[in-house]
């Protein structure tokens, strides 16, 4: 289920099956969470974003290419089998031509931090050059922005503070 | 403005965008080596300066910019006589 909270935090639950965990105790995957992160960053862009779909053409047509320039993951609990995550997203460090995406994901049922991640996203012409965050996308992005200040991370907060946010 | 104010604007620029002290700049410090810019940096870092200064650094100015120096000598030589040596 996805919906867009009116405290401007985007929300996506999504339950565990067999085929996300390891061979070891069900745990899920690592690098399930971060197919977990794309899950939720589109469906972010479909809800959030009127329109998306105009946005996906232009990059069909090879006007605008969004990038995923780099990534951070921090697992704090392991996630199981049978399991429903809840996958928060908040936006962060708007510039020009990138923005971040931060990440939580929580057990629906106990309400136990599994995880906290993050990308940056950032966008070009298919060229090697920089462009614009596109402006449909834009207005999404500053209404999702989160506060640092409030939010609760473990080890992210260590890079934000590295990043001088 | 001289080319000390000019400085002082890039300095500013780069420690904003690169999260790097102030202290840690001079002119003959590598932007990419040792300040740490990748090339999301360099192409917002150019964005901040056409705004801060009117300057649109060009392809060619890109690819010879090695060291903060460097954006100065550009930025000397296209803003004359806007900026005195």
């Amino acid at each position: 289920m996805a919906m867009a909270t009116s405290n401007k935090t985007f929300v996506l639950e999504h339950k565990i099956y067999l085929n996300e965990t390891n061979a070891v105790g069900g745990v899920a995957y690592f690098s399930n969470y971060i197919k977990w992160q794309g899950m939720a960053r589109e469906e972010y862009f479909i809800v959030t974003v009127p329109v998306w779909q105009e946005i996906v053409k232009e990059v069909s047509y090879g006007k605008v290419n969004m990038i995923t320039v780099e990534e951070h993951s921090h697992f704090i609990q392991h996630a199981y089998f049978g399991d429903t995550i809840v996958i928060s997203l908040q936006t962060a460090n708007i510039r020009t031509f990138s923005f971040d995406m931060i990440f939580f994901m929580t057990n629906k049922t106990t309400n136990q931090l599994l995880y906290e991640g993050l990308q940056r996203l950032a966008f070009d012409d298919f060229k090697g050059r920089f462009v614009p965050i596109p402006p449909a996308m834009l207005e999404s992005v500053k209404d999702y922005k989160a506060d640092l200040s409030v939010l609760k991370f473990t080890k992210l907060k260590q890079y934000f503070n590295s990043q001088g946010f | 403005m001289d080319r000390t104010e000019l400085y002082d604007k890039l300095a500013g620029i780069l420690v904003d965008q690169l999260s790097v002290k102030k202290e840690s700049i001079t002119e003959t410090s590598l932007i990419v080596g040792d300040l740490g810019a990748d090339s999301l940096d360099m192409a917002e870092i150019a964005m901040k300066i056409k705004d801060a200064l009117d300057y649109d650094l060009t392809d060619e100015d890109m690819k010879r910019i090695q060291t903060v120096g460097d954006v100065l000598d550009i930025l000397q030589k296209n803003l004359e006589p806007k900026v005195r040596a």
